[in-house]
């Protein structure tokens, strides 16, 4: 073909507005869509199996020696498979969506859950009276003691989990290895595996890195190459042996290629696109197969892919086509790896989110519009896929152009919850306020759901915790004491009926707030300090800066950047229920605190009156109302401050964030009721800058501006701000220009994260009482999307009473 | 004088504020008061781009299919949402009078002040009593929790406001309320510029109603206001009013979204109300004057929504001594229907199905065939 003229094409060349409606996955993508749908998900035995014989094998040597080991054993001993139809290689389980058990992590909670894991409430996988005989007989008694999970509970001294236990906020990342980061892609592209060999070679030789632990750190490193060079020529010769015998000639030729783009990538860096996907997906696998970990999150992708795009479309060795369906490929393994979790886990993380988010659009390093053709494709890609993974996010500012807007517009229309959006307008000074240079913070990606890191740079641990702050602020009114056990969780403060001011509540809140953020920081480093023990992470540490140049792993502070993330829950919770307070009690007089606390013990049984006045006679967050949004303001810039000026075991500051992902629920499950009229045990507030459900009342500009009265700067870590839209919404010639105007405002207000559902209430009714008509109905349920029937019908009846803001 | 009568004093007299300073005329108009029962932000079919509709009460038509119906008279009015009524128990009234044996929960009064000098200028919503009537449990044994707030109990009720208010006020859930408050313009345009991020350059300001030229000061008031913070102006408006508000208002409206019910004059007066003919008299002279008008036909099944009708409009404003930017089709739809069920009155168009797609098309193309440019929906 002639090449010349696609040099000339506007970016928006990769999804033209004229094919918006008309595009749709190739035949073979949507047969792999269908099929990974059909997918009875199944435990895998062979990750605990290989991992403990290598383990029991490496007795006595370093831990970083044997975690590579035991990467290496792995990739020998896995049993892997080329589907049908497939154009990407590569799986880290012989299925795909198979629940993988990694028992350094964990073999406690997973063996008290074996036999329940085909009917628990949420995430539901099929397992065989033969593999948990092997996993309870073979596997699990040679980890009893030895596992992260053990070894925590050892640790952590017995204040913090007195708070722990209260509810006040969890410490997360103690049962698996914490993923939650963007690796160097870029690098491992323009390297390969010879090139990050030669790199390890020479930095091992310099003579400051004699010691011995780097040069564990260096020969963990060749041993983690080596795993990774294993698996990729065993996709080759799988590949090549399925060509050998297969019947169809195109199939042939496409298995062929297959093992040629495999046999290369087992030594050299890519050359083409497809070579190039190929190896990002290795890429990925690898790190699954160390970790099985949340949220390795592949970043910058339209960025770091383009070059390899515009050389094969300009030397006429790919059609646009062609990449759009390889792009789709690896859009739809995406899919393959889900997260097997606890079910109090998967309380938190509903819908197994692996966190393969995808950040696209947004700037370049010198401020200037980093939109490019495949930033078109990949929403493309989304709207022909229309799977939950990856987690696709468009980063927007002042200058993005209209028309990446409003392609994103219709690719949210379109109802998967997805592109989210992204606010460099406020993003990007919020990591400059973090001490990163500005063309580094310009070249922020998302980890996981909303998440903000520096790509290969950085290791963010943004899910160190969550702070429950509606809790605290129910501690608070009772001085410290949970009001239903009596027992003195925090700081002893006088209680609410004690009090002749707001601002003696004010007081005490922030006291107990204090005491609270310096336990949960605490308990937090003493979990990071074990995962350094125990899990580091040879193969990872390769693509994050300056792990190599130090030899030190990436779980030891070797990353150039270090932070931990914890969020503060629930925000609107915390306002509604403090101006309820304030203008009952104190201000207008009508409710007297012991009243209060009497209704609040006893969930308002008696009192439905008070807590309808409560609920309809208060102003509430999210209705762009200062009487109430100064108290979302107030408690969560609060927050930030109490939660930055920590530092972290690996250098840097503890950053906050505010969002809960599903945690809402489970959050609120232990907060007593609470003086927003909120019953005892209903869930918070949900996402984590949203309006209680229900009580905003004004439409979606109100929102984005009560949400924008906070200093959402300091909320580096990430913030999640969940809208559901009706399909209505879109509908007329103009809506989507409308649409991308909202998202200007968004970007004006410097909200930095939104993200919309568009779905109907009775269809969402539908899909629960049919579930097999409704499998791929994807819903978002907080910084991701899920399949609405793998939710559990507490978290669906959530999601089905979230505000609709119907227009009409 | 207040500067706000004086202000009103002087553009009654056609005198639109001449002699005065800039910050006084601001001052002036922010102060102007009218009866508004909603603020809507993020309007999207309302005019071009993202707007915020200012609802005005009053309307001088009944059209049977109204969807707004509480709209339609120009005061505030108490209102009753039976489905919101908890059944609190607070309400002193006479069993015999509130107490419903078995209550239909989507039943609603209406209490319309009934003082005429609560529509001038400076009236002002009902200002809540002491805080101190506020009882949190009943204070009469003899209403029972199971009772309900009937809607003829409201519709008998012969309150003062002092007492309407009083019982909003002890409502726990709103289910009582006022539909309509007086505000000042100066505080409708606050919220309104709230929005301003979104408005983008054809974004803004949307007065609509009710019939918003049954206020004309308050209508100029906003128009003003909204065009010295350089936000697009928009009407919606029924057509029937005296020339001379269109002419007061025109200089600061950057497009009216005018409705066409009918041609045929008896017709129009069965179903409205109201003749016809001062609303296409009016049309007349602002396609002469050469507004910017969009000319809206609800299509109502039963009234006006067959090919003919519409083609007798289209052929109507292809006429127009000056052009019209197009018509929009607004096909009939039912979200009026719970309004009336609510406000206890039987809903007059309730014989009447949505229109079908092929219905809607075919009347698209009536007007298409007048070399019009026609949109279906706003």
């Amino acid at each position: 073909m002639n090449a010349t003229p696609l040099l000339k094409l506007d970016p928006i060349a990769g999804f033209p507005r004229s094919t918006w409606r008309t595009t749709a996955a190739s035949a073979r993508s949507l047969a792999i869509k269908r099929r990974l749908l059909a997918t009875e998900r199944q435990i895998d035995v062979e990750r605990a199996r290989y991992t403990t014989q290598s383990y029991q094998a490496s007795e006595g040597e370093p831990m970083p020696l044997r975690r590579a080991r035991m990467l290496l054993h792995l990739v020998r001993a896995m049993s892997i498979t080329v589907d049908e139809g497939e154009l990407i290689a590569g799986n880290r389980s012989l299925l795909p969506r198979m629940g993988v058990i990694a028992p350094e992590g964990a073999v406690t909670w997973v063996d008290r859950e074996l036999d329940i894991l085909p009917t628990r409430p949420q995430d539901r996988f099929n397992i065989t009276p033969e593999q948990i005989c092997e996993l309870r007989e073979e596997i699990f008694p040679y980890w009893r003691g030895k596992t992260l999970e053990d070894i925590v509970a050892t640790r952590v001294p017995p204040e913090i989990m007195r708070a722990v236990r209260g509810r006040a906020f969890s410490l997360n990342q103690t049962d698996h290895a914490q993923g939650h980061i963007l690796p160097d892609v870029e690098k491992w592209l323009r390297l390969g595996i010879g090139g990050l060999q030669a790199q390890v070679e020479a930095a091992q030789r310099r003579p400051e890195m004699q010691a011995a632990d780097k040069q564990v750190f260096y020969a963990a490193a060749e041993i983690a190459l080596a795993a990774a060079q294993t698996l990729i020529e065993r996709y080759a010769d799988l590949a090549a042996e399925l060509a050998a015998t297969e019947l169809d000639p195109q199939r042939a030729a496409e298995l062929t290629q297959m093992a040629a783009n495999c046999r290369h990538l087992a030594q050299d860096p890519p050359e083409t696109f497809y070579q190039a996907l190929q190896a990002v997906w290795f890429l990925f696998v690898l790190l699954q197969i160390e970790s099985n970990a949340s949220s390795f999150s592949p970043g910058r992708f339209d960025q770091y892919m383009l070059p390899y795009l515009l050389a094969d479309l300009q030397q006429g060795r790919l059609t646009q086509g062609q990449a759009q369906e390889l792009l789709e490929a690896l859009w739809l393994k995406f899919n393959e790896i889900v997260l097997l979790r606890s079910s109090s886990s998967a309380r938190y993380f509903a819908g197994f989110p692996i966190g393969f988010n995808v950040a696209i659009g947004g700037q370049l390093s010198d401020g200037s519009d980093a939109t490019n053709l495949l930033t078109y494709m990949c929403l493309r890609a989304q709207a022909d896929v229309g799977l939950t993974q990856p987690n696709l996010s468009v980063r927007i500012h002042a200058g993005s152009p209209q028309e990446l807007l409003e392609a994103a517009a219709f690719v949210i229309s379109k109802g998967s919850g997805m592109p989210q959006l992204f606010n460099d307008e406020v993003i990007v000074p919020g990591q400059v306020n973090r001490g990163l240079p500005l063309e580094e913070a310009r070249n922020y990606a998302v980890v996981g759901c909303v998440e903000l890191s520096t790509p290969g740079k950085a290791l963010g641990w943004s899910d160190a915790s969550m702070f429950n702050l509606t809790r605290v602020l129910e501690l608070t009114f009772y001085g410290g004491k949970d009001p239903h056990s009596g027992e003195q969780i925090g700081l002893p403060t006088p209680s609410l009926d004690q009090m002749a001011a707001f601002a003696e509540l004010e007081a005490a809140y922030d006291q107990q707030l204090v005491y609270f953020v310096d336990l949960m920081v605490r308990g937090c480093n003493i979990v990071d300090g074990i995962h350094a023990e125990v899990l580091p992470s040879p193969w990872l540490s390769l693509f994050i800066a300056d792990c190599i140049e130090r030899g030190t792993d990436v779980t030891a502070g070797g990353a150039r950047y270090n932070f931990s993330g914890v969020q503060g829950v629930q925000i609107a919770n915390v306002a509604d229920s403090l101006a309820a307070v304030k203008q009952a009690v104190f201000d207008e007089r009508w409710l007297d605190a012991t009243q209060l606390l009497d209704a609040l013990r006893g969930d308002y049984a008696e009192s439905e009156v008070l807590r309808q006045r409560l609920i309809h006679r208060v102003p509430k967050y999210g209705n762009d109302d200062d009487r109430v949004d100064r108290f979302a303001a107030v408690w969560g810039d609060r927050y930030c401050e109490l939660v930055e000026q920590y530092q972290t075991i690996r250098g840097g500051v503890y950053q906050p964030g505010f969002y809960t992902v599903s945690a809402h629920v489970p959050m609120g499950a232990h907060v007593g009721a609470t003086p927003d009229g909120r019953h005892a045990g209903a869930p918070l507030a949900d996402g984590g800058l949203s309006p209680t459900a229900g009580r905003d009342r004004r439409g979606a500009t109100a929102v984005l501006h009560s949400v924008s009265k906070l200093d959402l700067r300091r909320a580096s870590n990430g913030t999640l701000l969940n809208m559901k839209f009706l399909p209505s919404f879109f509908e007329g010639s103009d809506a989507l220009a409308k649409f991308a105007q909202l998202l200007r405002g968004f970007c004006e207000l410097h909200v930095p994260h939104v993200q919309f559902n568009v779905v109907s209430a009775e269809t969402l009714r539908r899909a629960q009482a049919n579930p097999d008509e409704f499998r791929s109905l994807v819903v978002r349920v907080a910084g991701y999307s899920a399949y609405f029937i793998e939710l559990d019908k507490e978290l669906q009846d959530e999601i089905i009473r979230r505000t609709e803001f119907e227009t009409l | 004088m207040t500067q706000a009568t004086a202000a009103q004093a002087k553009a009654a007299a056609g005198d639109p504020l001449h002699n005065s300073t800039g910050a006084e005329i601001e001052a002036a108009m922010k102060a102007v008061c009218g009866v508004v029962f909603d603020v809507q932000r993020m309007s999207m079919h309302d005019g071009p781009g993202m707007r915020t509709n200012v609802f005005l009460k009053g309307c001088p038509l009944r059209c049977g299919w109204c969807a707004n119906p509480e709209s339609q008279l120009p005061q505030p009015q108490l209102t009753l949402h039976a489905a919101n009524c908890i059944e609190c128990g607070q309400f002193a009234e006479p069993c015999t009078r509130c107490v419903l044996p078995a209550p239909t929960p989507d039943r609603t009064a209406t209490l319309s002040h009934s003082s005429p000098e609560s529509l001038a200028p400076h009236a002002h919503t009902p200002t809540p009593p002491p805080k101190s009537s506020l009882g949190l449990s009943s204070p009469h044994a003899h209403v029972r929790s199971s009772a309900r707030l009937r809607a003829d109990f409201l519709l008998g009720a012969n309150w003062t406001e002092t007492e309407a208010t009083a019982r909003v006020d002890l409502c726990p859930t709103g289910a009582l309320h006022w539909v309509g408050h007086w505000r000042t313009a100066g505080d409708v345009m606050a919220e309104v510029l709230r929005d301003r991020p979104f408005y983008g350059k054809d974004g803004g300001l949307t007065l609509t109603g009710g019939e918003p030229t049954m206020q004309p000061a308050m209508c100029e008031a906003l128009l003003w206001l909204a065009k010295r913070e350089g936000i697009a102006t928009a009407m919606e408006t029924c057509g029937h009013t005296q020339w001379a508000v269109y002419m007061r208002l025109l200089p600061r409206l950057d497009l009216l979204l005018y409705d066409i019910k009918h041609i045929d004059p008896a017709v129009h007066l069965q179903y409205t109300g109201v003749d016809n003919s001062l609303i296409l008299d009016n049309l007349a002279r602002l396609a002469a004057a050469g507004a910017n008008v969009r000319v809206r036909i609800p299509l109502i099944p039963g009234f006006n929504a067959e090919p003919q009708t519409v083609a007798a409009i289209a052929e109507f404003v292809r006429q127009l001594p000056g052009p019209v930017l197009g018509i929009d089709l607004l096909p009939y739809h039912m979200l009026g229907k719970a309004k009336y069920a609510a406000l206890g009155r039987p809903y007059p168009w309730a014989g009447h199905a949505r229109l079908s797609e092929a219905e809607v098309v075919a009347c698209a193309a009536a007007v298409r065939a007048h070399n019009l440019p026609v949109t279906i929906g706003g």
